[in-house]
């Protein structure tokens, strides 16, 4: 019986009958779904599985509620805390919990029964510190750690450490010694809390380690290619921050404001090349056609530019008449087209007066005056 | 990666318990609008108010076959209506009161289009009255039973968003998606499925359903949008679940049988039907069925794709 007649049968059907019709239509799609199932997942695409945006570690979001429940609240753990002086210590705050770290939850790290409503219980199977017990865990995220970090120009210890666990052996430097309590809010690459370098010096001494602390080169990679007399301590006068540089050994002087501007707005970074030691590696001149390198020949170095040398030996030769009134005049009085070629002529810079017309124009007017005395006389 | 708890055991009594709570709100609708006496005869009140009894009773016997001393022992089942802080408590006691009324409604759906019926039973017993207030009875019961039955659609999803451990469950958008869903399915089955073939006109009647359609269709695809989206932008074991249904092994049954066929394909025959106030027989048919599948895919991929948090 083809379909249409089929449908026009069931239309004559009692109509109590369409219920068992909707049941068989409910079972028929359930069926449908079993046989579609298997055959969609054949055809799915399986080179395209998901890929683990994270690796298989244990994420303890969402179910360490119980541990935010009394360590985010002081309360909380002054009550529940066997010695009361020291529940203090172990408050976190409930910021740390959106950092990096906090957002894997406190069972990620720590273990425990997130879950579990008295303090026992939330304890048990508890891990302190991961990276003491479980430091291959830290590495499943932590993969490639850098011997280097080139941006602060510093050596750190990766590697050594990375070394021990990955061949099980015991080591006495652990992620949490530098890195503090990751996650609970110190974040050392953020920049937030800056490991200062008293962190590596005190750990360094209490350990007697065999790299000196007087050996700036064991962990800094230094920019400079300094003269082998030369040692960090030379110059640099602070352990917190490079910034504080002493000038005393600065093989030229520094006078002025040349002391006070920063080491690499004169030097080329990081290895002090390209001056000549002149000042124009610097300045650049108001004159380039006249003068050489010599800026000092005229400008005092420790005051400004605009004070000349008073006394000039060649300018004498150049012109005579560099004398008297002539040097109470600024450069720019005269010099004001040029620095070379300037004709030493009186009237360049003197009109010829009315009485002087005639015969006496065209004369020069040294044979009568000088610059040192009075025009009168 | 780890197995997901439940297989399509769950799924298939998430989606009858779904289908069944959405048919019979279908029934409820008709009935209380008045809409199921404009006709001599109403295929989707029948339809509705006959199934949605059966159809959780069926759910509900698989769940007990997914129990596991519960099934050995299943007196401890009792223990289940007692513990008030679990939302399966809450869902057994919701059955518990909207089975019966389910079954009930049923009955009274069929003594009201078939009255000799009544007629029947009152030759053997006597107390029966002559006839009954259909009408005002199956008023109240429509009432009652609906509250229950969007208690029954959307405890299916709370169910699953209470659980911490499944990021990809744990939402509240889930018990959104399954109310919408139930609501969804219950009408194609009731509507598209059962109705079309009986009265192949029976659209006609209903010169809104293509619009309820459209609106119930496109709030379950922007409900299951929402889902997925906040599960990728959530990372870690979330993005990993949505990854799974949108790109990985489950990707052809979500994109052809639940997106496409389940959703855009009765979407684009409920905006024809709209505009031009009619639709073909088949594809009205075929509608249905798609959201049908639709529906039981949703929850069978929802529930498949899951990945707990290891412990």
């Amino acid at each position: 019986m083809s379909p249409k007649l089929w449908l026009r049968a069931m239309r004559q059907w009692p109509r109590w009958t369409i219920i068992p019709i909707g049941l068989a239509l409910a079972g028929f799609a359930i069926v449908l779904g079993l046989i579609l199932e298997p055959a969609g997942y054949a055809l799915s695409p399986t080179l395209v599985e998901p890929t683990p945006t994270l690796p298989a570690i244990t994420y303890g979001q969402g179910i360490s509620t119980s541990c935010e429940d009394c360590h985010f609240s002081k309360d909380a753990l002054q009550a529940s805390a066997a010695d009361p002086a020291v529940a203090s210590d172990y408050f976190i705050q409930s910021e740390s919990a959106a950092t990096a770290h906090g957002r894997l939850g406190c069972l990620a790290c720590h273990g425990g029964d997130g879950m579990a409503q008295d303090k026992d219980g939330a304890h048990q199977g508890l891990v302190p510190d991961m990276s003491a017990q479980n430091p291959q865990t830290c590495l499943i995220c932590h993969e490639g750690l850098p011997n280097e970090i080139p941006h602060d120009r510093l050596r750190v210890p990766h590697g050594q450490i990375v070394d021990h666990v990955e061949q099980g052996e015991p080591c006495d430097v652990y992620c949490s010694d530098c890195h503090g309590g990751v996650g609970h809010g110190f974040d050392p690459l953020s920049g937030e809390k800056f490991c200062s370098m008293t962190v590596c010096l005190d750990c360094h001494q209490e350990r007697d380690l065999e790299v000196q602390i007087t050996d700036c080169d064991a962990c800094h990679i230094g920019p400079h290619d300094v003269a082998v007399s030369l040692t960090c301590n030379d110059c640099h006068t602070s352990t917190e921050t490079w910034e504080e540089v002493a000038l005393g050994i600065h093989p030229v002087a520094l006078p002025g404001q040349h002391g006070q501007v920063a080491c690499f707005q004169c030097h080329q970074y990081p290895d002090f090349k390209g001056l000549n030691n002149v000042c124009t590696d610097c300045h650049i001149s108001g004159h380039t056609d006249w003068g050489d390198h010599d800026c000092s020949a005229c400008h005092d170095p420790g005051a400004t530019w605009d004070l000349v040398a008073d006394t000039w030996d060649e300018h004498t030769e150049h012109w005579d008449q560099y004398k008297g009134a002539h040097l109470k005049v600024s450069c720019d009085g005269c010099h004001f087209e040029t620095y070379t070629d300037l004709d030493p002529n009186c009237n360049t810079c003197h009109a010829v007066p009315e009485s002087h017309e005639g015969t006496r124009a065209d004369a020069d007017c040294t044979g009568c005056h000088q610059a040192d005395q009075p025009w009168t006389d | 990666m780890a197995e997901h708890h439940w297989g399509w055991l769950v799924a298939i009594y998430l989606f009858l318990g779904g289908m069944g709570a959405g048919s019979f709100l279908m029934a409820a609708a008709v009935e209380l609008t008045g809409m199921r006496y404009r006709q001599k005869y109403c295929p989707t009140a029948l339809v509705g108010a006959g199934v949605s009894g059966p159809l959780i009773l069926i759910g509900t016997v698989l769940l007990i076959f997914d129990l596991g001393a519960g099934l050995r022992e299943p007196w401890r089942i009792l223990l289940m209506f007692t513990n008030l802080q679990s939302v399966m408590t809450w869902g057994i006691w919701i059955l518990s009161l909207f089975l019966p009324i389910a079954f009930i409604y049923g009955i009274l759906e069929v003594m009201h289009v078939y009255p000799q019926i009544l007629a029947w039973a009152r030759k053997r017993l006597a107390f029966l009255p002559e006839t009954l207030p259909y009408r005002r009875i199956k008023r109240v019961l429509a009432i009652v039973g609906g509250v229950l039955a969007i208690g029954t659609a959307i405890y299916t999803g709370v169910l699953l968003s209470v659980i911490q451990a499944v990021p990809l469950w744990n939402t509240p958008v889930l018990p959104a998606l399954f109310l919408v869903s139930a609501v969804s399915t219950g009408m194609g089955l009731t509507f598209d499925l059962a109705a079309t073939l009986a009265v192949p006109e029976v659209h006609r009647h209903y010169r809104h359903m293509p619009l309820i359609h459209m609106l119930f269709i496109g709030l379950e695809i922007g409900l299951l949008a929402l889902l997925l989206i906040s599960a990728l932008m959530q990372g870690g074991v979330a993005a990993e679940s949505a990854k799974l249904i949108l790109l990985g092994k489950s990707s052809v049954v979500f994109w052809v049988l639940v997106m496409g066929f389940g959703m855009f394909y009765p979407l684009m025959v409920h905006v024809y039907a709209f505009a031009r106030k009619s639709h073909g027989y088949l594809s009205g048919v075929l509608s249905g069925a798609g959201i049908v599948i639709a529906g039981l895919f949703v929850r069978y991929l929802i529930v498949a794709a899951a990945i707990p948090v290891a412990l």
